[in-house]
């Protein structure tokens, strides 16, 4: 199945209901510092309310608990790629999603056959403290070229105006997130993305 | 008792679960409306700020049915999203159906309203639809397969009561079988109070409730006045006349010449 051009994270199911209904058709649920029973409901609910609007949820990092909630699509971080028991997910017939920031994570997330590639941070962003300096446009083509026909997810700092940018790097798709959620107009923040994906 | 799609109601006053303080506010205040039905919102309500799923665990766990609404739906494919998701996630066909035309008064779009209707009622939703007193409108909502209707006394939040009773009345009279529910504009409980008299079902009641200094007291005198307007419609009001009638007989009097 092709990804939507363009999707934001969120950090509730919550937020899926709200964005949902807009045509959102990808979301990535990522949830940070929560116990893991309330984890467990948000992806309960989170699964629940993308089947009901037929959008595609990704979980982040949270790999038992998605398998668990018979999740079909997972995104791993480079320090929960170790961890992470990959021939389970293949056997359950979960997708595969891998962060990289530099080479070394491009060649093991490679390794490990994912279903799309994400890049980041393109631009400065606001909700990780990161040890890489933005990447830039011009490693996003440079990783494009390296992984050939795997989507390219371009994460990190975007907002609308950056978008077309970044699609002419090369992304195959954007991920958002505080140029939605931290918008003082989420709905209206997310249909002007919806309407510049659909244009690009 | 009220009967609304095959479910008998003892409580017609229902309450929205918006803009509490607390949930410890919202849940005393259930309780002192003696609601055994509350509305939530799918996608304002829940979101954020209000922790998603824990609101939900928590409406659930109140013990009275939920009747999901598809509030900040300006479309027919947002509200028709948002209704499966809503039966997704409170297991219930129920739906309250919003879909807003008008940003600043939050008026209905009934064109949308209709269309969205039609769709839910033929996949087996049970439909409640947020409408105006309009009774061409109300005609299409119930062939689109709406077996209760919603009209608004005023605009959502307004606290202005029955702004068109005129219409409201006439509405009432054309469709005397079909449960009809005051959905917005209340403000004060003698607004439900005359709801019920001119012989409406039930009222929703939100905003009232949830922004009064003590939102609990509050729900309380709601149900009282939705209480006493019900027992005076079933009593037989009189009717208003322009001349004053004596209310102490004159036959009988002493005469004092």
């Amino acid at each position: 199945m092709k990804l939507a051009r363009v999707y934001p994270i969120v950090d509730s199911a919550a937020w899926i209901s709200r964005l949902a209904p807009l045509g959102v058709r990808l979301v990535q649920l990522r949830i940070k510092e929560r116990p893991a029973d309330e984890v467990r409901d948000e992806v309960r609910a989170a699964r629940a309310l993308s089947a009901a609007a037929g959008l595609q949820l990704i979980v982040n990092d949270y790999w038992e608990i998605a398998l668990e909630q018979g999740c079909d699509f997972v995104h791993l971080g480079q320090g929960d790629l170790g961890d992470a028991d990959l021939a389970a997910l293949r056997r359950a017939g979960v997708r595969l999603g891998i962060s990289t920031h530099d080479h070394e994570e491009l060649e093991r997330a490679l390794h490990a056959a994912p279903d799309y590639v994400a890049l980041g941070p393109i631009y400065p962003t606001l909700l990780k403290v990161m040890p890489w300096q933005p990447q830039g446009l011009e490693r996003i083509g440079e990783w494009k070229r390296r992984i050939g026909t795997i989507p390219l997810v371009a994460i990190g700092g975007l907002t609308l105006e950056r978008l077309a940018g970044v699609f002419a790097a090369g992304a195959d798709v954007a991920a958002v997130v505080t140029d939605i959620v931290r918008h003082r107009d989420p709905e209206g923040r997310a249909r002007q993305w919806l309407a510049a994906a659909r244009a690009a | 008792m009220l009967e609304v799609y095959g479910t008998q109601l003892g409580s017609r006053l229902l309450l929205g679960t918006a803009r509490y303080s607390s949930p410890a506010v919202l849940t005393e205040a259930i309780r002192a409306a003696r609601a055994e039905v509350v509305t939530v919102s799918l996608r304002r309500e829940a979101a954020g700020e209000r922790a998603g799923q824990g609101f939900w665990s928590l409406v659930r766990g109140l013990n009275v049915r939920v009747l999901p609404n598809t509030a900040g739906c300006h479309s027919v494919k947002e509200a028709v999203t948002t209704a499966h998701m809503a039966r997704e996630v409170f297991g219930t066909p129920w739906v309250k159906l919003e879909v807003i035309g008008e940003d600043d008064t939050l008026q209905p779009d009934v064109f949308a309203l209709t269309e969205a209707a039609r769709i839910l009622a033929a996949e087996g939703f049970e439909v409640f639809p947020y409408t105006t007193e309009d009774l061409v409108v109300a005609e299409r909502l119930l062939a689109a397969g709406c077996r209760v209707l919603m009209p608004w006394g005023a605009p959502i939040g307004s606290g202005r009561g029955l702004n068109n009773l005129f219409g409201l009345t006439a509405l009432r009279a054309h469709f005397p079988g079909v449960p009809l529910i005051i959905d917005a504009g209340i403000g004060v409980p003698s607004h439900a109070a005359q709801a019920m008299e001119l012989g409406f079902d039930a009222v929703l009641i939100n905003t009232a409730v949830a922004q009064a200094t003590d939102p609990v007291a509050m729900a309380g005198a709601f149900a009282l006045a939705v209480e006493a307007g019900r027992a005076a419609r079933l009593a037989g009001p009189i009717e208003p006349r322009d001349f004053a009638a004596p209310s102490t007989p004159v036959v009988g009097q002493a005469f004092l010449g």
